[in-house]
């Protein structure tokens, strides 16, 4: 075989591999230049990024959890970090989400099923020496227990109730 | 952020001045290559100081600055003041191994390029960054894995009854992983007073800008700066990258210390210098030390390694001539005894060992042997190669959405087998032959997982395949300085008229 007849297949080999070299390059670029032009998930340009580096924790804390930071706001202005947070089973996988995340953010707060916080009549006090609360993600709903607890915030999307300290 | 800039910059600065000091004094200087010291300082550093907080864990010394700090700032000094393990010249290599086609130096616009190249990605990492760390670490495994160890690590004070219980409060995936990412995510606890959801990231996207210097340092090593520039960017693209930017997550972590490890192989093997060797194993420690996919590689790298011996008889000297340099190999196997000891004592187990399932890995396997569960893994393999875009936003809208380029790895692979017995007996055979082991064994993983595969592959095969990708790049980059030497040597033969004159080089 004379070389340049060697040289052919290694030649396409090349001239093939770089054709997809160069198509993703150009599919990257595109995709980087859109993210770029139509701003981050915030609508922030680079500039604005840039002039949010200092943005307090609150700031970026609210831009998370968005609607679910009322929430926050409440567990932690109403319950106790020894406190535990009974959940009715309602609530749909956003709700799922904002009680996996509130389990971290506002540790050593403790989320459990609503039978902790609020025990049949023959058991005794809930969790140790724990503070009860029930939080509920509809308002108006109802839940066994309801009449040893009082409502401590109620907006359109929760309400938060504290087990009455007799009631423990 | 918490955090000023005083301290942010004893945050970033410790870690990589201690791994300046370590990396020097196991014989490696910033003379090896400029640009990959920074990454190599920052991931030896990155692995000290989480030894070091391991060690403050085990004896459950309290967790504050002072004492973290002044633990690290003695480390520091040690490690610049030890004497240098290669005060002694290192005796040249005089063992010819398998050809290697240097890379040419490039034009003046291909070195020009590799520079924008490598400005570009950093400049990208950081944006990517600043968009990720406009929201705070609360969901997925950066907050359910690894930010949700660290939380309960901190809580505990130790490796202890009560880290148990945090870790069932905090409601952990999978408490028993390997502790690195959660050991920097608790360095920043140090600086931020308490637990945060904020700085932990920086620590995971330094790590990604060491990959990416890295990469570059290896990428240009083994191939023009033209091209070496085209593959940095594309490795810069990647889903895996951007994703290892965007959360505190371990992957860019392995991904890096698996890369690490190659390039110190390819390096030992070019120069026979032992402090390449030595390095290896300090990179093989970091990615166990990182990811359960760590011991992977390191049996992969492990059975490249035995391939290359077999064939290529200059390997086998090589390693002969290591001598006394083998004493640092059980590195990596005693931080994976380091690790297994932290979970005995915590009371977690792996999942794959039958920790949360009745059936481990090992009695899953024989029964899961059927060609429709490899139909099902070469599949996901297939779809994860060849998929160049993301779906439109995938319900995760803190990170940029790039291309995704594990089409890199598909051309490595690809373009590795079209000469198989060149591949064997030439200088990509180790590289080679560790990607391809990788992948077989991730597959032997999902052919035994206790979960519904899947399920399995849904969640997890483009992030662990993405791991491969930095390795599988450099794979990419051998092969087409090889073919682009061919090329030109052919081209030279052909337009002399010759045929019996000088051969492409290469085995």
């Amino acid at each position: 075989m004379t070389p340049r007849a060697r040289t052919w297949p290694n030649r396409w080999v090349l001239i093939a591999t770089f054709a997809l070299l160069a198509w993703r390059i150009a599919g990257s670029a595109a995709e980087l230049g859109r993210t770029w032009t139509r701003g981050d998930v915030f609508g922030r340009s680079f500039q604005e990024r840039i002039a949010a580096i200092d943005e307090p924790f609150d700031a970026r804390l609210r831009h998370s959890l968005r609607l679910g930071s009322r929430v926050y706001d409440a567990i932690l202005e109403h319950v106790p970090a020894n406190g535990i947070v009974g959940l009715t089973q309602r609530g749909g996988e956003a709700e799922f989400k904002l009680v996996r995340a509130l389990v971290s953010l506002t540790y050593p707060r403790r989320y459990a099923s609503l039978e902790e916080v609020l025990p049949g009549k023959a058991r005794s006090a809930p969790a140790g020496d724990r503070h009860g609360f029930v939080l509920t993600f509809a308002p108006n709903e109802e839940f066994p227990g309801q009449e040893r607890c009082e409502r401590l915030t109620i907006t359109p999307r929760f309400s938060l109730w504290r087990v009455k300290p007799e009631a423990q | 952020m918490t955090i000023g800039i005083f301290a942010l910059l004893i945050m970033l600065g410790a870690p990589l001045m201690l791994g300046a000091g370590i990396v020097r004094a196991i014989g490696v200087s910033s003379r090896d290559g400029r640009l990959a010291f920074i990454g190599w300082a920052w991931m030896a550093g990155s692995l000290a100081l989480a030894l070091l907080i391991d060690i403050a864990l085990w004896l459950e010394l309290p967790l504050r600055a002072t004492v973290i700090g002044s633990a690290v700032a003695a480390a520091i000094v040690a490690s610049w003041w030890f004497p240098r393990l290669t005060r002694r010249r290192e005796r040249q290599a005089t063992i010819a191994t398998a050809a290697i086609a240097p890379p040419p130096d490039g034009s003046r616009f291909g070195r020009a390029a590799f520079a924008v190249a490598v400005v570009f990605v950093l400049f990208l990492t950081f944006d990517r960054s600043l968009i990720a760390n406009a929201s705070v670490v609360f969901f997925g495994d950066e907050m359910w894995i690894w930010n949700g160890k660290a939380q309960a690590l901190f809580t505990a004070g130790g490796f202890n009854a009560a880290l148990a219980r945090a870790a069932a409060e905090l409601r952990l995936s999978h408490p028993d992983y390997p502790p690195l990412v959660s050991h920097s995510a608790l360095w920043t606890y140090l600086f931020t007073g308490g637990v945060n959801f904020v700085e932990v990231r920086l620590t995971a996207q330094c790590t990604v800008a060491a990959l990416l210097l890295i990469a570059g340092a290896a990428l240009r090593r083994r191939v023009a700066p033209g091209v070496a520039a085209v593959l940095l960017f594309l490795l810069a693209t990647t889903h895996t990258l951007s994703l290892a930017t965007s959360r505190c997550s371990g992957d860019g972590y392995v991904a890096l210390g698996f890369l690490a490890a190659l390039d110190a192989w390819l390096r030992f093997e070019e120069t026979g210098a032992r402090r390449w060797w030595r390095w290896l194993c300090v990179s093989l420690a970091f990615a166990v030390f990182s990811k359960n996919e760590g011991d992977l590689y390191l049996l992969a790298l492990a059975g490249g390694i035995a391939v290359a011996a077999l064939f290529q008889p200059p390997i086998r000297v090589r390693l002969k001539e290591l001598r006394g340099a083998w004493v640092v190999a059980p590195l990596p196997l005693l931080l994976i005894g380091v690790q297994w000891l932290a979970n005995a004592r915590s009371g977690f187990a792996n999942d794959f060992a039958g920790g949360k399932h009745d059936d481990s890995l090992w009695k899953m396997l024989p029964g899961r042997l059927q060609s429709s569960v490899f139909t099902k893994i070469l599949g996901a393999y297939w779809t994860t190669m060849t998929t160049t875009t993301l779906p439109p936003n995938d319900g995760r809208p803190w990170f940029t959405q790039p291309s995704d380029q594990n089409l890199l790895m598909l051309l490595a692979l690809v373009l590795a087998l079209l000469a198989p017995r060149r591949t064997l007996r030439g200088p990509r055979c180790v590289v080679a032959a560790a990607v391809i082991f990788s992948l077989a064994g991730m597959a032997v993983i999902y052919v035994g997982t206790p979960h519904d595969v899947d399920w399995h592959l849904f969640f997890s095969v483009d992030r662990v395949l993405g791991q491969i990708v930095p390795a599988a790049t450099l794979l990419l980059a051998q092969t087409l300085n090889e073919r682009l030497h061919d090329h030109r040597a052919l081209r030279l033969q052909a337009f002399h008229g010759d045929d019996s004159g000088t051969q492409p080089s290469g085995p």
